[in-house]
């Protein structure tokens, strides 16, 4: 609107007709764009022992349910002899469980039906989240309060006995389905975060000069607003993650969900009830197993989590750079100092 | 006071709704509400009351009895008998789990050991994890704040029932210090009286450990996160350049303010835990709110199953209000700011 009116002259000097010498091409923006928004915040994450360490373990658990699947056969009744330890063969390196299936290829072929479960729920959960939480917090007004009336009204029922009468009802199986049920009330803390956080930003600026240009609201709110979420909705994902899992395995230990897949939650559920590994220490390892697995994952996850708080918190960046430098600065105090001049000396001499 | 009157109408809408769920599942119920009722009759007529052979009018009329709504109303009518019957406290009856029985009875004789279970728990874990998250947000950096986050996020990984599984297989099975199921000793005389308390809370141990262990990690996590970013603020500056101790700082100066936003997260985590029990009951044999959820869910009671839920929910709703009308208290601008 604004540069219709005004001339557009040749005249070079002037600094609102100012061009770069040269210019962007289309592979030069995404290039940028993969530079800011994969490797910085990859490099800060791998920086981090704790985004290295959860990086790692979430790579091992992508490979197993992944490549692995392929290598490792999928267990059945009487594969092996029963009740092996682990550690004792190298056909069954974690051991057998008391029906004689391998407990490696239980946990490996588990996980893709975990994986479709966490990115269903996490999705889900997300895109609910963020969709309730700006549009009420951007609007306001009635239609704030209609949506957050059903976010606390959602929010204060009890998430497993509501799981419970769902699976109950519903019976699902398909992993994706069983995901977005378990992460059914996933999206109104994160709405509910993300609409505390629209608020005070709807008066900025930036926001409303888009709005005085003209823009229709769905690009303010996703130009403008939905980028200054983006780690409650990195959070947001992680956390669906992480409560999909621990849900998933919960109900299918309790047996609640039909046993249609393999799951962690199976096997332990199989341990507590059908072996008695609880008085049999030979049968320990079968209850070992599948707790380790559920409980690396979440960790990695956990970890992951709070590594991207690193990211994007500049205030936890700046200070961990500055306390880094600090430490440059102050351990070998005599020696740095006569380092320091030496190689000042070095450059005016050069 | 406008705060504490939204707070309140949200509360009514909350247990309208959930009301109205499980209207809404008992008629979704696999082969509707009628037949499986009707079915539960045939196959067990002496739990109802009926003689073994019973005429079709009889189990009619115990189905009257039995079903909160007579089966031929239509839709919307049966919808209000329904609302009517639960605004007078009546949810229904058990079909399978103990058929006949009251639900509402059923739940009220188990719900105090379940509240007993969370309340406890949530109590030590907070305690826990509000010093350790402050002293952890107060040396950040340091090696207690790096080991710390380390051992805390690592238990907040593990899900509570599996703590709860490992637990039970040292504490209950393998070494015998703790029993293995049950909540309260069988020789003790129920009653105010020592023995009985003793075993009360000596069965409580081991589920109330398993939620203090996975329970506490994420307060203290938030509560260094929250005590993180009010470090940099002035006052805390003020603090240290007046020469306070740091024990001082971090729990008068930082804990209440970091407190405050934790608040609400804190009740949610209170209704997780309330809703938790199912897992965890199961694991310990604890016969509360949990294991007849539980129980109900398996046998496919849905009556039972859906009085359970609102009942849970009521709880729930009760303390958030609680927690709303105490919060106005601790904090004035909750008074004036939300619910806008």
């Amino acid at each position: 609107m604004a540069t219709e009116d005004t001339p557009r002259g040749d005249d070079e000097s002037s600094p609102f007709q100012a061009r770069a010498e040269y210019e962007a091409t289309t592979a030069d923006v995404y290039q940028q764009m993969i530079e800011s928004w994969m490797i910085a915040p990859m490099r800060v994450l791998w920086d981090d022992y704790r985004g290295r360490i959860g990086i790692i373990i979430v790579t091992i658990y992508v490979l197993m349910g992944t490549v692995g699947t392929l290598f490792i056969e999928v267990p059945s009744f009487n594969q092996g002899p029963a009740l092996v330890g682990p550690f004792e063969s190298l056909a069954y390196p974690l051991g057998t469980t008391s029906y004689g299936q391998d407990l490696l290829g239980l946990m490996v072929h588990s996980t893709p039906a975990m994986f479709k479960m966490m990115i269903a729920g996490a999705i889900f959960g997300n895109a609910m989240g963020v969709v309730v939480g700006l549009i009420s917090g951007y609007m306001g007004g009635n239609t704030d309060k209609i949506l957050m009336t059903i976010t606390d009204t959602m929010m204060s029922i009890p998430g497993l006995p509501l799981l419970l009468i769902l699976a109950a009802l519903i019976e699902p199986t398909n992993p994706w389905l069983i995901g977005i049920i378990l992460n059914i009330q996933g999206w109104t803390g994160l709405a509910r975060a993300i609409r505390s956080q629209v608020l005070p930003l709807r008066k900025k600026e930036y926001v409303e000069a888009s709005k005085t240009m003209g823009q229709p609201t769905s690009s303010v709110l996703t130009k403008d607003v939905l980028p200054e979420m983006l780690p409650f909705i990195t959070m947001g994902f992680m956390n669906g993650a992480t409560g999909v899992i621990h849900a998933s395995v919960g109900l299918y230990f309790l047996g609640i969900l039909p046993f249609t897949n393999q799951n962690w939650g199976v096997v332990l559920n199989d341990a507590y009830r059908g072996s008695g590994a609880l008085y049999n220490i030979d049968a320990a390892h079968w209850l070992l197993v599948p707790i380790v697995t559920i409980t690396g994952m979440t960790f990695g996850l956990t970890l992951l989590a709070q590594a991207f708080d690193q990211v994007f918190n500049p205030r936890v960046r700046a200070r961990h750079q500055a306390r880094k430098r600090n430490k440059e600065d102050d351990d070998p105090r005599d020696g740095d100092d006569d380092g320091g001049v030496d190689s000042i000396a070095n450059q005016l001499g050069d | 006071m406008g705060y504490l009157r939204n707070r309140l109408i949200q509360a009514i809408i909350t247990i309208y709704s959930i009301v109205t769920l499980g209207f809404v599942a008992i008629q979704l119920m696999p082969g509707g509400p009628e037949s499986a009722i009707r079915s539960q009759i045939n196959s067990n007529p002496t739990a109802f009351g009926l003689p073994p052979n019973p005429t079709f009018e009889q189990i009619n009329q115990v189905l009257q009895e039995q079903m909160l709504v007579p089966p031929d109303q239509p839709l919307w009518e049966a919808y209000l008998t329904y609302m009517l019957g639960a605004l007078q406290g009546n949810l229904g009856h058990s079909i399978i789990v103990d058929p006949g029985a009251s639900n509402v009875a059923l739940i009220l004789e188990a719900a105090p050991w379940s509240i007993f279970l969370a309340s406890v728990a949530l109590v030590y874990g907070l305690v826990v994890g509000i010093i350790l998250g402050s002293l952890m947000a107060y040396y950040e950096g340091s090696r207690f704040d790096v080991g710390m986050t380390v051992t805390v996020i690592l238990n907040s990984a593990v899900p509570f029932y599996i703590a709860a599984i490992v637990l039970l297989y040292f504490g209950a099975y393998q070494l015998g210090w703790f029993p293995t199921g049950g909540r309260f000793d069988t020789s003790t005389n129920p009653g105010f009286n020592l023995p009985f308390i003793q075993g009360i809370f000596y069965h409580a141990a081991l589920p109330v450990a398993s939620l203090i262990i996975t329970g506490f990690g994420g307060q203290a996590l938030s509560m260094r996160a929250n005590s993180i970013r009010i470090l940099g603020s002035d006052y805390i500056r003020v603090a240290e350049l007046r020469g306070l101790s740091s024990y001082k700082i971090s729990t008068r100066y930082l804990a209440r303010n970091a407190i405050l936003p934790m608040y609400t997260g804190i009740i949610i985590g209170f209704g997780g835990m309330l809703g938790g029990t199912v897992i965890l009951e199961e694991i310990f044999a604890y016969p509360g709110m949990g294991m007849l959820m539980y129980q109900a869910t398996v046998m496919r009671d849905f009556p039972l199953l859906t009085a359970n839920l609102i009942v849970v929910t009521i709880l729930f709703v009760i303390a958030t209000l609680v927690a709303d009308f105490t919060y106005a208290l601790i904090d004035p601008r909750a008074e004036q700011s939300s619910m806008g």
